[in-house]
């Protein structure tokens, strides 16, 4: 079965893996600098490029000797050409262009949307058509795929994402960075008694927005702090996440009952989130779908969903050229 | 010895093939449009011209900045990765004593343009040995702070680099004999990197650090901030 190394350095995890067969993990280096940019409360973009070169090599060496594979064992290459921060993303593109080009081996771009998605055909073959809910930092979107590689967007959110509003949030209540997985266990202890708004936008659309729920919230402790009521965090991350997770579901929802896919997908950073794990679940439940959700730690960025996302690139022999660049703003194929 | 020398830190292009003492061929350009796409196009042009395999190589070069700091890990994660591949040392120098070596006889001071008012500049008395000599070290400065530092020396400087233009106006006024550099002697040549290359100790490509002369402006606001609040 042919190895691909597979590199990505979208944003501010370095990551390398080694996928068999577009399917078995060899290997899955995931170096995050969550604690660099901790002191500046979110990514900052050059930091981020600045640590990819210093990281990178070292990884890649790590694992191929983790599985005690060297470069005659490599069949291909592959790597993120976006979306993601465009420094960032360069190293990536340079370093898996060089490797490619010494090594006489075919390289293949990987969007890192698709790279999310295909995180779930790691756990094995999933039924097309299929609905996906894609939820991460930089992203909420509702895709539909008749088949392998073809995407359709069916919504897609018109101001924040759902983790960036999860990061606001966090950062505004004052919790600890990266604020989305703190919100998670913090709503545990609270209860979701705050009816903030559910923005469902106009009738029919399948398009997100989390601004005016976030906007609610931050009214709500400003009213509470001007008339020195108590602030009760756990509650507000509660009733913020319930609020967040109702419209993810409700969406998803009208998203099936359009398509009539075989199964249902979710895919990115905050499908780690166990309230959304729960509602989807329901959700699948009620519908009489098969539901995939990667574990936590390929739902996170990692470089074994760009080796996946590669496979059916590699087995059509889809090539990136030596003048391929990092593409910051790149859209689903 | 066969040196791969690339140079991807200011808007030039440039990528050398260089074996012993004799250039074998040179592709150099100052376009727009990114060095992402440029760059491994030129290799690729440049070996099926000379007939040449990447595992014929012997060593790579590589300017490590200054310079724009998106360009310079272009090139800096691109001979890397070469370097993991094929096995291969590293030499990286600065981009400014690739331009000092653009001169062959007195001072040379290279400028790059840093932005926020200041250049990227060291300076280099050539002529003395095979390779620039330094005199005053790579820094980031305001040009009038630079200017002031050169005052001293009474003899002809050449300025060369993105920064030229930004410089001479006011060295003109300020310095005893500043020289433009003609185009040809302007902007970084790989075939330079790779003749002081040559010369220079090698490192792991690992090992290989870039200079960026300036920390990110988000480290520079935090500690402004730390500062104010201290
Ligand atoms: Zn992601």
């Amino acid at each position: 079965m042919a190895r691909i190394l597979a590199i990505e350095t979208s944003c501010d995890e370095t990551a390398v893996a080694i996928i068999a067969g577009g399917q078995i993990i060899l290997s899955n280096q995931v170096a995050s600098q969550i604690d660099i940019h901790a002191r500046f409360g979110g990514v900052v973009p050059e930091i981020a490029s600045r640590q990819h070169l210093l990281t990178l090599n070292p990884l890649i060496r790590k694992a191929l000797d983790g599985c005690q594979l060297d470069w005659p064992d490599i069949d291909a290459l592959a790597v993120t050409q976006g979306p993601g921060l465009v420094g960032a993303l360069l190293v990536g593109v340079s370093t898996a262009k060089a490797l490619a080009w010494a090594l006489h081996k075919p390289l293949f771009a990987v969007n890192h949307m698709a790279g999310h998605i295909y995180a779930n055909m790691l756990e094995g073959p999933v039924k097309f058509p299929l609905v996906c809910l894609v939820v991460s930092g930089g992203h909420t979107e509702l895709i539909y795929m008749e088949r392998d590689m073809e995407f359709t967007t069916l919504g897609q959110t018109r101001d924040d994402a759902a983790g960036e509003a999860f990061d606001k949030i966090a950062r505004f209540l004052g919790l600890t960075y990266p604020g989305g997985p703190v919100l998670d266990k913090l709503a545990y202890q609270g209860n979701p008694v705050l009816g903030f708004p559910r923005t469902m936008l106009e009738e029919g659309s399948l398009d997100f927005s989390f601004s005016g729920l976030k906007t609610a919230v931050m009214n709500y402790v400003h009213n509470c702090r001007q008339k020195d009521l108590p602030v009760n965090t756990a509650d507000i991350a509660a009733s913020f996440q319930e609020a967040v997770v109702d419209v993810l579901v409700k969406k998803t929802a009208m998203a099936i009952d359009r398509t009539k896919p075989a199964s249902l997908l979710m895919a990115g950073g905050v499908a780690a989130n166990s309230h959304l794990r729960r509602g989807m679940k329901e959700l699948a439940q009620g519908k009489g779908l098969p539901l995939r959700v990667p574990p936590p730690a390929l739902c996170t960025d990692n470089a074994a969903m760009i080796g996946a996302a590669a496979w059916p690139l590699y087995t059509v022999g889809r090539e990136a050229q030596f003048s391929l660049n990092a593409s910051p703003n790149l859209d689903l194929p | 010895m066969l040196i791969l020398a690339i140079d991807t830190t200011t808007s030039v292009c440039s990528v050398a093939l260089a074996k012993d003492d004799r250039l074998l061929g040179e592709i150099s350009t100052d376009l727009p449009r990114t060095h992402s796409q440029r760059l491994m196009p030129m290799v690729e042009t440049l070996f099926a011209e000379t007939a040449t395999k990447p595992e014929d190589l012997e060593l790579l070069a590589v300017t490590r900045g200054p310079g724009s700091f998106t360009g310079l890990r272009i090139g800096i994660a691109t001979v890397k990765g070469m370097g993991l591949a094929l096995d291969l040392p590293v030499t990286g120098l600065s981009t400014l004593q690739v331009l000092a070596h653009n001169f062959s006889q007195g001072l040379v001071c290279p400028v790059l343009n840093a932005r926020l008012a200041q250049v990227y500049t060291a300076l280099y008395r050539t002529g003395s040995g095979p390779v620039p000599e330094i005199i005053i070290p790579e820094q980031a400065i305001a040009i009038d702070d630079l200017l002031t530092e050169l005052k001293v020396y009474q003899e002809p400087i050449w300025f060369c680099g993105d920064g030229v233009d930004l410089v001479i106006p006011n060295a003109v006024r300020e310095l005893a004999a500043p020289l433009r550099a003609p185009l040809h002697l302007n902007g970084p040549r790989a075939a330079a990197l790779a003749d002081l290359a040559r010369l220079a100790p090698s490192n792991s490509a690992d090992g290989l650090t870039p200079l960026y002369l300036r920390d990110s402006q988000a480290e520079i606001q935090l500690r402004q901030r730390e500062k104010n609040e201290a």
